[in-house]
């Protein structure tokens, strides 16, 4: 589970989020939606821990990272946006070298990733340098590492971009899986269709606030619009005169 | 147009005067100033020895000031984004180019004149050059270096990058038949020297503002060749401190998987991982390693007071390992480095592993000359001792405050 709590912070002098509260439930999917430079991706930052919290905390399964980072490391997995790869690596040393980083068994971890490289349609590439494939190919690399280690929390940001069809639906279903096997998921992400479809909670973003959170029919509630889906309610949300 | 090569000037001036700061720090001026002293007493020594000019004085002069013409290239300062913004202005691009053109000549004028200071004594003494010939000598590679930078600068144009290849061959051979003239035969062949290297010269400034006036930037050829260019620039300051943005190319290089530690997949040996695959297949770290070991190699076999090897092999170590540093940083830019639930000293211990393993290599290859040249005795141990002591001092001592201070930064 993680939890956020009345998280304020930015950049060294810059604050980005102000007040910014909410939850991811063991067992869910949480939709992270918000406009360009709604503060995002400066949430994202903060549950890594690449960023410091001015006041608040960030919380995952009631570890800080000040308590202990390595333990608090070792239940995320993250998807960033842009694909983050060593030129140096093959596919496969990119693989051993995540099994090496989590203490993760060598052999079942190596079927896990199997299975998905063979999804990804990246099984005929492992003595490859990731980092000369094209863009989407290098958001599936980065979707395999992420995913075959047994992190509790899962963040995504912006998943959707750059990768084909196929690749999409394969990646819902394996977050589904994990939402299954109870973990956390995080996804920010534009594609609203896709996200009203499989997230089970959305955190509305605006101007660095959180302007509401809940189910789809959480926010039906909240805007007063009883048929609308959350193209509407987002166009709805961006209308609103800014809180200051 | 003039306004914005101006000020493109002055930001990057500025940024090579932040570099160039830290490049020679305090530490490396030091080894420089020694490297310069036994560099500049063995220079003098050798002249001594020479008393009538030798018969490849000559030729060895020309060759090597002709590689050095070689040194300095065109520096438009184009970015990427220029060709899609400057676009409007294109017919106004002379302007620039030719502020371009201006700018790119005082360096390698500068490394050309310096070296040819330095190598005026070896000239009239070892080659038997008159101080006159000398003097027309380095004016005919001022001279040839504009008409080369004239030439690479229209290579930038539209269409012209063929005709650019055919003047270059041209160049080169106006350029030895000129610094030819002005080293053989009577003082006066020197002036004829001149006189061809100048309407060469001439000639291609003229065509370069002709070309310049008249036609379209080649974008795509213009912004590849300043990327390159810049690259190069900024993977040598690289080696000093962190340049940011700045990406290296990898090759796989599957020969040398036999160096590969054989590490069990765990938390402990990540970064030992990681690190010998960087340094074994990235684009500098590795060359920079061999050239430096090889060049120390060769320097120690013609030394042989046993001290002075020992304090050219310590030097030597010394610069190796202080140009390793900076690789300890180089995946501190990637978040899921730092993602990893890897504790930091155990980063720290992985680096100062391969630093150890490096340095005490170079160490066994720099004792072999030393036994070679000065034969085995309590001298040559206590030399070689000497090294390893400034081997250890170095990975236990120096290093890692080093480090700390560079990821401070």
């Amino acid at each position: 589970m993680l939890t956020v709590d009345h998280l304020t912070g930015g950049y060294a002098h810059v604050p980005v989020l102000h007040d910014v509260s909410f939850t991811v439930p063991d067992g869910a999917i949480a939709g992270l939606i918000g406009l360009n430079g709604a503060g995002k991706s400066t949430t994202i930052k903060h549950i890594i821990g690449l960023l410091t919290p001015t006041t608040g905390t960030v919380t995952v399964n009631g570890l800080t990272i000040s308590q202990d980072a390595t333990a608090y490391h070792q239940q995320i997995a993250y998807v960033p946006e842009t694909p983050v790869l060593y030129p140096e690596l093959t596919l496969k040393e990119h693989i051993d070298l995540t099994i090496s980083a989590y203490g993760l068994p060598v052999k079942e971890t190596w079927a896990k990733a199997d299975r998905l490289l063979k999804m990804f349609r990246l099984d005929n590439k492992l003595d490859w340098f990731p980092s000369n494939f094209s863009k989407g190919m290098r958001q599936k690399v980065m979707i395999v590492t992420a995913f075959m280690t047994d992190a509790k929390l899962f963040i995504i940001d912006e998943p959707f971009t750059g990768l084909d069809p196929l690749a999409v639906h394969d990646l819902l279903t394996i977050v589904q899986e994990r939402k299954a096997a109870g973990a956390s998921v995080l996804m920010s992400t534009h594609i609203l269709a896709t996200a009203q479809q499989y997230a089970d909670t959305f955190i509305l973003l605006n101007n660095g606030r959180v302007r509401t959170t809940g189910s789809l029919a959480d926010l039906k509630k909240e805007f007063g619009m009883s048929d609308a889906n959350l193209d509407d309610i987002y166009l709805a949300m961006t209308k609103e005169p800014a809180a200051s | 147009m003039k306004e914005l090569w101006h000020t493109r000037q002055t930001r990057h001036l500025t940024q090579q005067l932040k570099y160039l700061r830290l490049v020679f720090n305090d530490h490396f001026m030091i080894a420089l100033i020694f490297l310069f002293g036994a560099l500049g007493v063995s220079y003098a020594n050798a002249l001594k020895g020479i008393l009538t000019p030798l018969w490849w004085g000559k030729p060895i002069l020309i060759l090597a000031f002709w590689a050095l013409l070689q040194v300095g290239q065109f520096a438009s300062l184009i970015f990427e984004a220029d060709a899609v913004f400057l676009q409007p202005r294109e017919a106004d691009m002379g302007d620039y180019m030719r502020g371009a053109n201006g700018y790119s000549l005082p360096l390698p004028l500068v490394i050309l004149l310096f070296v040819g200071a330095l190598g005026l004594p070896f000239a009239v003494q070892g080659a038997g050059v008159t101080v006159m010939q000398w003097v027309a000598f380095l004016i005919v590679l001022v001279v040839l270096k504009a008409a080369d930078l004239a030439r690479q600068g229209m290579a930038l144009f539209m269409g012209q990058e063929k005709r650019a290849q055919q003047l270059y061959g041209l160049t080169q051979a106006v350029a030895v038949v000129s610094l030819v003239l002005c080293v053989y035969g009577p003082q006066w062949l020197a002036a004829a020297g001149l006189l061809i290297a100048a309407g060469w010269s001439a000639r291609l400034t003229s065509q370069f503002r002709q070309t310049a006036a008249t036609q379209r930037i080649d974008w795509l050829t213009a912004v590849a060749k300043e990327e390159k260019r810049q690259f190069r620039i900024y993977r040598f300051y690289n080696l000093f401190t962190d340049v940011p943005g700045l990406t290296s190319s990898a090759k796989r290089r599957k020969y040398l998987d036999i160096f590969l530690p054989r590490v069990s997949l765990t938390p402990a040996h990540t970064f030992t991982y990681l690190y010998v695959r960087g340094f074994l297949r990235g684009s500098e770290y590795l060359g920079l390693f061999l050239r430096l070991t090889i060049i120390g190699a060769v320097a120690l076999w013609f030394i042989n007071t046993w001290w002075i090897a020992a304090l050219v092999a310590a030097l030597f170590i010394y610069l190796i390992g202080f140009q390793l540093l900076p690789f300890a940083g180089q995946y501190s830019n990637n978040v899921m480095t730092f993602l990893y639930p890897v504790p930091a000293a155990s980063q720290q211990r992985s680096f100062g592993r391969l630093l150890t393993v490096l340095l005490v290599l170079a160490w066994v290859i720099f004792a072999i000359p030393m036994v070679w040249q000065l034969g085995l005795s309590i001298e040559t141990a206590a030399g070689i001792a000497l090294v390893l002591v400034i081997v250890l001092a170095f990975v236990y001592l120096y290093a890692p405050r080093r480090i700390a201070k560079m990821q401070a930064n």
